[in-house]
């Protein structure tokens, strides 16, 4: 097998996975089925809502495809009467076994929980790690044992807000799933980094430290990023960083943005998830 | 390009007290081989390193992609054990390695090494030093030791080196399959989510039976 840079499976052509480095052996193996049904492989989507772009996707990484094993991470965006983008990236923590139950019930209540408060409350009067605790409960109360459905959490709010004054943001997180501003071609830290990545990063349930949060402006041309660990870690450390930062200048489209996802980069075979919404550069 | 590496040591004792399970080592260490060629996750993420002892340490195969190896070289008995000598070469070769590994900017996880042995040193009062100084906690890169009792092993002694896990065999099961398992296990961890730092803090999730093998209390000194 060694030196063998002829995939026997998977895509050609113009599919094919981008190689940044040497190819990776896992990548080039045939994918196996896993055994959860309600959980794919990969999920895609995009949209466009007023001077915003949103691209997400969530796909197993090369190792969880090449064992049979379902897709750990979660990711969902939604719209919200045209006012705000909410989006949620939820990283699965290999050590639990139910950790895809506790990323997809993350996601979907963290959402909801906004989805239902930010009418109310506004972005002003809003506490996004409220969103946080919402989605806690909800990890803590689908079945015994919590902590086998342990899991990260980031989640972000992007308002529309008045044309020309860019769209104010909030986002707040449960562990250290990367999250990004894009501006410039390079991406910068969301939230404070600790220097030493912690070997008991935090997770839900019932997070140890409290929640990590970040608030600004989201400018014409820049773009919000939340990822988890397996496109985060790449992009901070490896050259997927200046790849993605160029392919992400402008919105690409949904395929195209699934492609770029699927870089090769050998030992990078985690489960590869990311959310981005672009503030379009102003026309004229 | 940089990668997240797992350095992996195994280390054979082929002491002539070993000579009835050499054949079934090298065997083993042919399946591994095989084992590993055919299992890309694995494959990828880890670096194989050989070390055969006796009276002396040899490196038998240096650190390397093991899909990258042809064919392994073969344990030969050797007259006496000293464990000493081959704690000594282990430190020395993991400094080199790392070192270099770093050097050429990849992301090194805290190395694994599989002891095996029938633990029965010849240097009983010298070895404990040269081990306090592999699993010296002011060396960034001290290995996590995994320790098999092959044969007629002394399970006090293995129980004594192994700082993470200890096994004594108790059949006719070869170490290949519990070797790859914990290849497998290993860099599965490797991937997980959080579970890591850059100066190779790796949460080990390894199996806790290995079949063949009895899981033994890892004794802290």
């Amino acid at each position: 097998m060694a030196g063998d840079t002829v995939r026997t499976w998977g895509d050609r052509g113009v599919f094919r996975p981008r190689e940044l480095g040497p190819p990776s052996l896992a990548l080039g193996a045939p994918w196996r089925l896993d055994p959860v049904a309600d959980v794919p492989d990969t999920v895609v989507e995009a949209g466009r809502v007023g001077a915003l772009e949103v691209r997400a996707a969530s796909s197993r990484g090369a190792s969880h495809r090449f064992d049979g094993v379902v897709r750990q991470d979660a990711v969902g965006v939604t719209e919200l009467a045209g006012r705000y983008v909410l989006t949620a990236v939820a990283g699965g923590v290999a050590a639990a076994t139910d950790t895809h139950l506790g990323a997809q019930l993350a996601v979907r209540h963290a959402l909801g929980y906004l989805a239902w408060t930010l009418p109310n409350t506004g972005l002003g009067a809003l506490d996004v790690a409220d969103a946080l605790r919402a989605a806690d409960r909800a990890v803590c109360a689908a079945g015994p044992d919590p902590a086998s459905r342990s899991t990260t959490l980031t989640v972000a709010v992007v308002e529309l807000g008045p044309t020309g004054r860019g769209h104010r943001y909030r986002a707040a997180r449960v562990g250290n799933s990367p999250a990004f501003l894009l501006t410039d071609g390079a991406f910068l830290p969301l939230f404070d980094e600790p220097a030493v990545r912690d070997p008991a990063a935090d997770s839900l349930p019932e997070p140890r430290r409290p929640a990590g949060r970040a608030r600004g402006v989201l400018r014409s041309g820049q773009a919000l990023v939340l990822t988890s660990d397996g496109v985060g870690v790449p992009v901070r450390e490896t050259p997927a960083g200046a790849y993605l930062a160029e392919a992400w200048s402008e919105p690409p489209g949904p395929v195209a943005y699934l492609h770029q996802l699927q870089f090769d980069l050998r030992t990078f075979d985690d489960d590869r998830t990311a959310a981005v919404v672009w503030a379009r550069r102003e026309e004229g | 390009m940089p990668e997240q590496i797992l350095p992996f040591y195994v280390v054979c004792d082929q002491s002539y007290s070993m000579a009835d399970h050499l054949d079934a080592l090298n065997d083993g260490l042919a399946q591994l081989h095989a084992a590993v060629g055919t299992d890309p996750v694995v494959a990828d993420k880890t670096r194989f390193c050989l070390i055969g002892f006796s009276g002396a340490a040899t490196v038998l195969a240096p650190l390397c992609r093991l899909s990258d190896i042809v064919e392994l070289v073969a344990l030969a008995t050797q007259p006496a054990t000293s464990f000493g000598e081959a704690f000594t070469l282990l430190r020395e070769t993991i400094d080199k390695d790392v070192a270099a590994l770093k050097a050429d900017g990849h992301q090194v996880y805290r190395p694994a090494v599989f002891f095996l042995s029938d633990g029965h040193p010849t240097d009983q009062t010298t070895w404990p030093a040269a081990y306090e100084r592999l699993v010296d906690p002011e060396w960034p890169a001290r290995p996590n030791i995994i320790s098999f009792g092959i044969g007629d092993a002394d399970a006090t002694t293995i129980g004594r080196i192994g700082t993470f896990q200890a096994f004594m065999s108790h059949g006719e099961v070869s170490p290949a399959t519990a070797l790859h398992s914990f290849a497998r296990a290993l860099t599965t961890s490797v991937v997980s989510s959080g579970g890591n730092t850059p100066d190779g803090d790796l949460m080990l999730q390894v199996p806790e039976r290995v079949a063949g093998f009895t899981a033994l209390q890892v004794d802290p000194i």
